[in-house]
């Protein structure tokens, strides 16, 4: 039995206007990474990813984010999140923190970036309430 | 007088023994007539053709393959390409089907490391020689 194995991209999103939109979500960033790698590695690479990436989390309080990809597409997928120039016609720059074989490992680095960007950020009341939900929210993943 | 031993700097070399390929690519238009076709066929169309094959299959970074036309005959071509990347010029011939709006087919027929066997075809030398005598 062929075991399929993953590798967990811990990254971090730079935003030109640093402004906070809490539209971009994770299904943002999925869309945007994948006309990347289609974009850069053409339909071969995006079919060679198709089943295989997701993100598994981000919130845009922290501009911190979890990707999954299969193991052989890894380098792939770190080259496209290295050349994207913008999320949805938005100026940004993605930054890969960790790549972990485990999800368990890279939830500890997500949780510890986290909550140091949390404390870090001055957000008004509501928006401090949704940053800290979303931050619960890592250490409950799941494959 | 002293002998003094000479001694070989150590180097440190590698040898690739073959490392290009060259294929033969036939590119063809489906919906052009002959004349037409033999009138647009150049060197730049058929760099253009491949480009844009490896490109639409590989994207900017994958399809950045460096290949060289090295003769360009009626609509077949003879390309050199390194070994490492034969695979994905083969493919992208595959698979493009279109250019420019017209439909076309860019077939790969051979592939060898040695540019002498691109010379002669075994099996028409077979059908023109070998065939007849066995009735």
């Amino acid at each position: 039995m062929v075991r399929l194995k993953n590798r967990y991209l811990l990254l971090e999103i730079s935003w030109k206007d640093g402004k906070l939109d809490e539209s971009y979500n994770d299904n943002v960033l999925l869309q945007a990474l994948r006309d990347s790698v289609a974009l850069n590695f053409g339909d071969f690479g995006l079919g060679s990813n198709l089943s295989s990436l997701q993100v598994k989390y981000y919130s845009p309080y922290t501009d911190v984010g979890i990707v999954r990809c299969a193991t052989a597409e890894h380098e792939r997928v770190v080259a496209a999140l290295a050349l994207m120039t913008d999320v949805r016609q938005r100026p940004a720059a993605v930054r890969v923190l960790r790549v972990a074989g485990t999800l368990a490992t890279c939830k500890e680095a997500a949780v510890a970036r986290s909550a140091e960007k949390l404390l870090r950020t001055r957000l008004g009341r509501q928006h401090q309430a949704n940053a800290e939900q979303l931050h619960q929210q890592v250490s409950a993943l799941e494959l | 007088m002293s002998e003094r031993s000479t001694s070989v700097p150590r180097q440190w070399t590698r040898e690739v023994a073959c490392s290009d390929t060259f294929i033969a690519l036939s590119l063809s238009f489906l919906d052009l007539d002959s004349e037409a076709a033999s009138a647009a066929m150049s060197e730049q169309l058929f760099r253009d053709v491949l480009t844009q094959a490896l490109t639409e299959l590989f994207g900017f970074v994958g399809g950045a393959v460096v290949f060289s036309i090295l003769q360009l005959r009626d609509s077949s071509a003879i390309v050199r390409v390194d070994k490492r990347d034969a695979d994905k010029i083969w493919a992208a011939a595959a698979f493009a089907t279109s250019y420019g709006g017209h439909d076309i087919r860019l077939a790969a027929s051979r592939s060898s490391p040695f540019l002498m066997s691109m010379a002669v075809d075994s099996r028409e030398w077979a059908a023109t020689r070998v065939a007849p005598s066995l009735g």
